[in-house]
């Protein structure tokens, strides 16, 4: 920016300052003496839009971020690595390993049953952990 | 996670307010507080060419969204104006690279062969800086001392130093500056002129 366009830039930014200042440090008597009809009403309806849309924009990333969740290619499924990764797992438990897996199953029969569905879960959550742990 | 995202975690600490502490913040403000809101609003609003409204939603919108934040340790309306200076400053930026339709300012043919560092950018800012202090300059036509005040804030004069200017006690320099802004606040916004 040459010296002239630095200097028009400086001096607006002064004026801006001036404008602000003045605005923030009228008193209440002398603010509302400026005031033009529907002051009030218009900057209440701004704040009244202003969070309508902020919801809808708010509503419309949550939906992205689901779509995006939902069509996300499935993890590659290693069921082999996976039923050693929870064989681990529990054995690292101790005493709680029981109680660990009795929690997984929903405390109720056998873990046969629902041991792909466990080791796909299982499978899922190492892909997360794993792809925030860069080692 | 995304930037939007990392901005609303950001909001939620303890040195910024929460959207829904935002919220409480303004529904707390006297009428006073939500005219200076449309003051500011006004005069941005005349530096980008748009309209007060849709600029002090817009400000108020990226708060409510968690892209702005209001620092605890500032009054509210200090930080909205902040943000509404700011948002006021992109869209001028924006006409300056030509993002949208621009008019000739009247002094901007004797300057379009400046030789400079950056030529295209001074005549760029003649558009917008320029055009905009011939503005205000004209908003104080005939009222001699608006017009000094004027030359004495945009030379970065404070205080005292616009008291010895001006030739006035503090008092008398409170008079003229509420005078000036009353002036300047009546610019209204030109779209159809960028």
């Amino acid at each position: 920016m040459s010296g002239k366009a630095k200097y028009q830039s400086a001096e607006l930014a002064a004026l801006d300052r001036f404008m602000v200042e003045q605005i923030l440090g009228a008193s209440e008597d002398e603010i509302l003496s400026q005031a033009e009809p529907g002051d009030v009403e218009r900057a209440d309806e701004a704040f009244r839009k202003a969070r309508q849309a902020a919801g809808k924009s708010m509503m419309a990333r949550a939906r992205e971020a689901a779509t995006a969740s939902r069509t996300a290619a499935p993890a590659p499924f290693d069921a082999v690595r996976t039923r050693q990764r929870l064989n681990d797992l529990v054995r690292s438990q101790g005493a709680h390993a029981q109680r660990l897996t009795l929690a997984a199953r929903g405390a109720k029969g056998d873990v046969d049953g629902d041991d792909e569905g466990i080791l796909e879960d299982l499978n899922e959550l190492l892909r997360d952990v794993e792809g925030n742990d860069p080692s | 996670m995304d930037r939007s995202d990392t901005l609303v975690s950001k909001a939620e600490d303890d040195d910024h307010l929460s959207v829904v502490e935002f919220e409480a913040a303004y529904a707390g403000l006297s009428p006073g507080d939500r005219v200076r809101l449309r003051r500011l609003a006004h005069y941005f609003a005349c530096r980008c060419g748009g309209e007060a409204d849709d600029l002090l939603q817009e400000a108020l919108k990226r708060i409510l969204e968690g892209r702005r934040h209001c620092p605890r340790a500032i009054p509210v309306l200090q930080s909205i104006a902040g943000i509404i200076s700011s948002l006021a400053s992109e869209a001028s930026e924006s006409y300056k690279k030509g993002l949208r339709p621009v008019a000739v300012a009247e002094t901007v043919i004797d300057r379009a062969e400046y030789e400079g560092p950056s030529p295209e950018r001074e005549v760029m800012s003649q558009f917008d800086d320029g055009a905009m202090l011939g503005r205000i300059q004209a908003c104080v036509d005939g009222d001699e001392e608006c017009q000094m005040l004027l030359e004495g804030i945009c030379d970065g004069m404070r205080g005292s130093e616009l008291e010895e200017l001006l030739d006035v006690d503090t008092k008398g320099l409170a008079t003229i500056q509420r005078r000036l802004q009353r002036k300047i606040g009546h610019l209204k916004a030109e779209r159809a002129s960028r």
